[in-house]
């Protein structure tokens, strides 16, 4: 009854039939910030062949989305991404651009339409696994400063149970920041679906071409 | 009073309207918010410069108060420059406000100019009920303008909003004919000029409501910024 009653909802005021495109965005499409908000591009789009200024075995990627904007990485970067090993999943460090493997079942569950598979996040630290949001929040503080902002922290805060409920206080977490119009959004997400850390980035010039510059510093 | 003065006030809605499924990057009526957001960027250019300037200055303090300051004054230039950057603005969902009025005011014209809006008793119901139709529809769209993403939408997909509409109003043809409707208004003329002025100038409305409420947001981000600056150069000192 209340699926249907939300479904009739999402009908007039949700998404769908005003700007769902139901096309999926080819997997060499990284989202900044948001895998349902963000615009799937074609599978005819020129932009991946810039993908082969990166040598070697690195995975390409094309961003897509402005959220990532205030950390350096702009729309339409391509980024060269290292595959994290499970071996090593438990060391990725602080401060480091990561590509997490867009959770399709959760946003299904929130009645979403996640069009991208990958997702670009910010690292900021580990959650603490089988702990409570006080000891995670005392320990994070003391390495971010953007926690501190009140309503920051509420955002935090709503983020990390929902995620602990979803996944559960024993699945090893990881929290990670994008931007949203500017301003910051927290995102908690199971360890296993940190798949790349970036190493390597290219920007698209005035001229249209590409040049590999500096990975922005933390 | 006679509906065939109208006519005039409905000609420019009608263009107006049609004009914001096409609103382009290079549209006159995208380019007057550009204009706005390049002047405002010019004037806040050295704040923005000077909080940056603060904020790195900063980093050695390690006290909280400090250290929450600085996170706030990140967090409203990182707002100030998406708000002002030109190409972060989205004009595509507000083509469904352009489609529906536009369409309403070309029936109007076309039904105004062939029968000059006197004799009939079924294009006069026609009218108001098919009005009523799209004003409630206008209202979803008000709501939908705030809550949907800045998602691009294809000019096919708007485009087919104006013959699904038009199908709505086959409905309204049928209402009419059959007199199955509860009359709200007793007489014609007052309230179908308000209905229709509401209508086909409602995305005239709208978009002059975006840039106010683009140059007001700004504004009182500056001026946020401002305060903030100057509590965290209280703090430091």
């Amino acid at each position: 009854m209340t699926a249907s009653v939300k479904s009739f909802f999402n009908k007039f005021f949700g998404e769908s039939g005003w700007v769902k495109e139901n096309v999926p965005a080819a997997p060499y499409f990284v989202a900044a910030g948001n895998p349902v908000a963000a615009n799937a591009p074609s599978y005819d789009d020129e932009r991946p062949k810039a993908l082969n200024m990166f040598a070697g075995e690195n995975t390409g990627f094309i961003v897509v989305g402005t959220s990532m904007v205030p950390k350096g990485i702009l729309n339409d970067d391509a980024i060269a991404c290292e595959k994290i090993d499970e071996d090593e999943r438990m060391d990725i460090s602080a401060h480091k651009f990561v590509v997490v493997k867009v959770d399709k079942e959760w946003y299904k569950e929130n009645r979403q339409l996640a069009t991208f598979d990958y997702k670009l996040r910010y690292v900021l630290g580990y959650v603490p696994v089988n702990s409570d949001f006080d000891t995670f929040y005392k320990d994070i503080s003391k390495k971010e400063d953007s926690v501190l902002v009140p309503s920051n922290k509420r955002e935090l805060k709503r983020k990390y149970e929902e995620a602990v409920k979803y996944y559960g206080a024993e699945t090893p977490l990881i929290l990670s920041l994008t931007f949203k119009e500017g301003i910051t959004h927290y995102s908690v997400h199971p360890v296993r679906l940190v798949e790349y850390e970036v190493v390597e980035l290219g920007r698209l010039q005035s001229d249209g071409s590409w040049i590999k510059t500096e990975l922005p510093a933390a | 009073m006679d509906c065939v003065n109208l006519l005039a006030f409905i000609q420019i809605a009608v263009a107006f309207d049609f004009g914001l499924v096409y609103l382009s990057n290079t549209h006159i009526f995208t380019n007057i918010l550009d204009s706005l957001l390049e002047e405002m960027k010019v004037s806040c250019a050295r704040l923005i410069k000077k909080a940056h300037t603060v904020c790195e200055q900063d980093r050695g303090y390690k006290g909280l108060a400090v250290r929450a300051k600085r996170a706030e004054l990140i967090e409203v230039i990182n707002n100030l420059e998406f708000l002002l950057d030109p190409q972060n603005v989205r004009w595509d969902k507000y083509a469904y406000t352009g489609i529906y009025s536009g369409v309403y005011g070309l029936l109007c014209l076309l039904l105004i100019g062939l029968k000059e809006c006197r004799i009939d008793e079924f294009i006069h119901n026609f009218l108001l009920i098919s009005g009523e139709i799209i004003l409630i529809y206008q209202f979803i769209n008000l709501i939908q303008l705030s809550r949907i993403s800045n998602k691009k939408i294809s000019v096919v997909k708007i485009l087919y909003k104006g013959v699904w509409l038009c199908g709505i109003l086959g409905l309204s043809v049928i209402i009419a004919l059959t007199g199955f409707y509860w009359k709200i208004f007793q007489s014609f003329n007052l309230p179908f000029v308000l209905i229709t002025i509401c209508i086909v100038y409602f995305p005239f409305f709208v978009y002059a409501y975006r840039i106010l409420k683009v140059w007001y947001t700004i504004k009182s981000k500056i001026r946020k910024c401002e305060a903030l600056l100057k509590e965290l150069e209280n703090c430091i000192g």
